[in-house]
């Protein structure tokens, strides 16, 4: 089974390890489905975006993860540069869009499946994390259009939130998931193991078992967000 | 004696607002006392939007306001304070040419530019101009969202991702800011603009298919149905409403 994991940092990382303990053949990008990480306006139609998406077609792909960046430090939008809104906010959605266009062909070849994975706080919002939260909202968005418009080609679209903590490391991501959790009245207490816990989620939701599942959003945080 | 003005002694920007659902939200803030700043990209309806306000008895005054111009958007709040002393309500309404429906591997390169633009950086501009004088004022941000930005579209699957990048952002907003007494919140209207009077020409069956999925029968006016709802927001009515999103489309999304 091929998957394309597109995306950096720990969550890429330790999904690819996951899935590829569990049998998948994972190639790993770090961001718009390209080698060169280039966005959607300098790459999208360009000549060797359409040979690599006939190439990759032929071969088919099962599953294409896209990771959504997130900063490691938070910073207020008061005090946030024009750069850092465009590249925690502007950026991801337009990797996307081009990660979906490109990859299309093959994911159609192997009816294959979509995943977003998103920090939980894009629903909730987070404070000092404004680009990451409205990307993700922009990107758990963006799978529910994906998916209602390629359904008929049972190709799925779906979005995974993690615990904060994944994300932002330290102190930041502690506070963020206590905000999210109301301190520790919910939740298992740890924001588990993505290799083990969230790949094989992943696994599933990719398995014929979830051929019924699109348009979703799964919260796998061990129970800190509850609400909705 | 008259009834108080909700918004009376206040000062309010609104962009898009020569037309529209801005337009509404411009006039519906002034007829509660709110000096507005009609921030629009051209002077052939925004000028009559402030003149139209003007002569019902508000106040208002048109600042021409490109939304693709972060300069235009400092500047545009900077108008509303110099004419007033104070900023108490940015509402960011304007957003640019969406396209026709499409595929969302076929979108052009324009459609993301123009959603990119007017849509998420403008957000970022106007939140940038407007918190320094929120601040001081304790006052409020509106922004208009869309059911799209909620549920995702299958005709426009661009237009929803940005409008729910607004919600993301807004969400967030209303957390940095809370401490500070400002209010950040949106609304997800369907009323009857322009662009819907465009697509009624093109599909006269539109007008009937979309009140017989709204419950209360018809589509929104900007004035009288969306309007309310953003002088509620910029009001202390709502003095303990933030990081929320109002739909205000007659029931046909209940989503939320």
């Amino acid at each position: 089974m091929q998957a394309l994991l597109t995306g950096t940092g720990v969550v890429a990382e330790q999904l690819r390890s996951g899935l590829s303990a569990r049998g998948w053949d994972v190639a790993a990008v770090s961001g718009g489905g390209s080698a060169s990480g280039a966005g959607f306006a300098s790459d999208k139609f360009d000549s060797d975006t359409v040979a690599s998406k006939s190439t990759a077609a032929q071969a088919g792909l099962n599953m294409l993860v896209f990771v959504c960046p997130c900063p490691r430090e938070p910073t207020d939008c008061a005090d946030m540069s024009a750069e850092m809104w465009a590249q925690g906010c502007e950026q991801p959605i337009a990797e996307a869009l081009t990660c979906l266009a490109r990859h299309r062909d093959a994911l159609l070849a192997a009816e294959g499946h979509v995943v977003f994975v998103v920090p939980s706080f894009a629903m909730s919002g987070a404070k000092g994390f404004s680009a990451a939260a409205a990307a993700g909202e922009g990107l758990r968005t963006l799978a529910k259009g994906a998916a209602k418009q390629w359904g008929k080609d049972n190709v799925r679209v779906n979005t995974i939130a993690l615990d904060p903590q994944h994300f932002v490391p330290g102190k930041a991501g502690e506070q963020l998931s206590a905000v999210m959790g109301l301190a520790t009245s919910s939740g298992f207490g740890h924001k588990g193991d993505i290799a083990a816990d969230i790949a094989s989620a992943l696994d599933w939701l990719t398995d014929e078992n979830a051929r019924f599942i699109t348009g979703a959003t799964l919260t796998l945080d061990g129970g800190i967000w509850m609400a909705g | 004696m008259g009834m108080a003005l909700l918004l009376e002694n206040t000062s309010a920007v609104v962009t898009g607002a020569g037309a529209g659902v801005g337009k509404g939200i411009a006039t519906a803030l002034a007829s509660q006392g709110a000096h507005v700043t009609v921030a629009a990209r051209r002077a052939e309806n925004g000028e009559p939007t402030a003149e139209e306000i003007r002569a019902a008895g508000g106040s208002a005054q048109f600042v021409r306001c490109d939304v693709a111009s972060r300069e235009d958007i400092f500047a545009a709040v900077e108008a509303a304070v110099e004419a007033t002393g104070r900023l108490d309500c940015l509402v960011h309404n304007a957003l640019g040419d969406v396209g026709p429906p499409s595929p969302v591997q076929e979108i052009p390169e324009q459609i993301w530019e123009n959603m990119r633009i007017t849509a998420l950086r403008a957000s970022f501009d106007c939140a940038q101009a407007a918190y320094p004088h929120l601040q001081k004022t304790k006052g409020s941000c509106v922004f208009l969202s869309s059911s799209a930005g909620v549920e995702g579209s299958a005709h426009l699957p661009l237009y929803g991702a940005v409008k729910a990048a607004q919600r993301g952002f807004a969400k967030s907003l209303a957390l940095e800011w809370g401490g500070e007494g400002i209010r950040v919140n949106l609304i997800n209207p369907v009323a009857f603009t322009p662009a819907m009077e465009r697509a009624y020409a093109a599909n006269p069956a539109l007008e009937q298919a979309l009140a017989d999925t709204t419950p209360l029968g018809r589509v929104g006016d900007p004035a009288s149905d969306i309007g309310p709802a953003a002088v509620f927001l910029a009001s202390e009515m709502s003095r303990y409403i933030t990081g929320q999103t109002i739909t205000v489309d007659g029931g046909a999304f209940m989503g939320l």
